[in-house]
């Protein structure tokens, strides 16, 4: 078995309109989460985060932490070799 | 509190009759981003220290994390005021990841007192607390770090002990991920299983206690947790020396050591 991580690939949706845009690259767990959680706390109910992490540890576990909230996840895209966009809609 | 070893935690209310103890040096480890008006800048306990445990004690190499060498630590600490023997309080949002984390890495490291603030920064404000947005200064010292291998766990030591009866693997990440695939022989018991998520504070002593039992991890046991990179993990530990597991590990290196460094086998 050779699995790692397997982020669930979800296009972002095209009418997708970020209220706060988060660059974390260069982080990685738990600060991802962490961030990401902090960042959704400053925001209001059904508003978007859109986030971009640069290791597939992130782009797996972060949208898996966010479903466990309770919050939405709209995109998990992978941008380029390394970058993921992560779309979550506050709950 | 009635964990075996409780000396690990302090609560709200002792921290605020300590708070000016000369020997105590407050290490705030939360989450802090210019962008988010969250974090240290944004207010703190007097007296307490900026760290951020991922950067200070971590080197990149190759993308990967590995231990920052005995230099680095010895300045990191030194430059901040803390001594070999400060009796040190570190404190996260809540009781989490941050807070374990750099518990850990103090522990590695060598450090002998060291507690965690209980229920965190939340607690503290609950407990009426004071803040402060001044940073303090503290004298420089000549830090000596003394690196502990019996709190930590390789890749390497890992397949030596492999067959033997008293090692324990237990895998925290999330019951998905285990399933997923995991190092041959492992056990899952979530990190925040040890958490009560209405306070954020550790779970009582004997519901932590069946939680482990029952995935086999007993106290005859030498505990290995591990993670994706050995922050989760770090829960579990902070959560089985609470317990009294005098012999637990913390594998920091974790999947992305093992699986996406190394590709050994996982089942």
């Amino acid at each position: 078995m050779t699995a790692k991580w397997n982020p669930i690939i979800v296009p972002t949706p095209r009418e997708v309109q970020p209220d706060f845009e988060f660059d974390l690259k260069g982080e990685v767990c738990p600060y991802t989460f962490v961030k990401s959680k902090l960042a959704l706390e400053m925001l209001e109910p059904s508003q978007i985060l859109q986030v971009v992490v640069d290791n597939d540890e992130s782009a797996t576990n972060v949208p898996k932490s966010m479903t466990n909230e309770g919050h939405l996840v709209l995109g998990t895209e992978k941008l380029n070799e390394k970058d993921w966009l992560l779309t979550f809609k506050k709950k | 509190m009635d964990y075996p070893n409780s000396n690990l935690l302090v609560e709200a209310d002792w921290l605020k009759q300590h708070l000016t103890d000369v020997n105590l040096r407050l290490l705030d480890v939360r989450a802090s981003d210019p962008r988010l008006p969250v974090g240290y800048r944004m207010g703190h306990i007097p007296g307490a220290i900026q760290l951020d445990p991922a950067r200070e004690f971590f080197v990149m190499a190759n993308r990967m994390r590995d231990l920052a060498p005995a230099e680095k630590i010895a300045q990191t600490l030194g430059a901040r005021g803390i001594a070999n023997d400060s009796a040190i309080v570190i404190y996260d949002e809540w009781t989490g990841t941050l807070a374990t984390y750099a518990y850990w890495l103090l522990k590695y490291f060598g450090h002998r007192d060291v507690k965690i603030l209980h229920g965190g920064w939340a607690a503290w404000k609950k407990a009426g607390g004071a803040m402060t947005a001044d940073a303090p200064q503290f004298p420089a010292t000549n830090y000596l770090p003394q690196p502990n291998a019996a709190v930590r766990a390789t890749a390497e030591w890992i397949q030596a002990n492999a067959t033997r009866g008293d090692l324990f693997l237990l895998d925290t990440r999330s019951e998905g991920e285990y399933s997923g695939g995991h190092i041959p022989g492992a056990h899952n018991l979530p990190h925040d299983a040890s958490l009560d998520l209405t306070t954020q504070t550790f779970k009582d002593a004997a519901t932590l206690k069946a939680q482990l039992e029952s995935v086999g991890a007993t106290l005859d046991k030498e505990v290995v947790v591990y993670c994706a990179s050995g922050a989760r993990s770090s829960h579990m530990f902070a959560a089985l020396q609470l317990l009294g597991y005098v012999r637990a590990r913390n594998y920091d290196g974790s999947m992305m050591d093992w699986a996406q460094a190394r590709g050994l086998p996982m089942e």
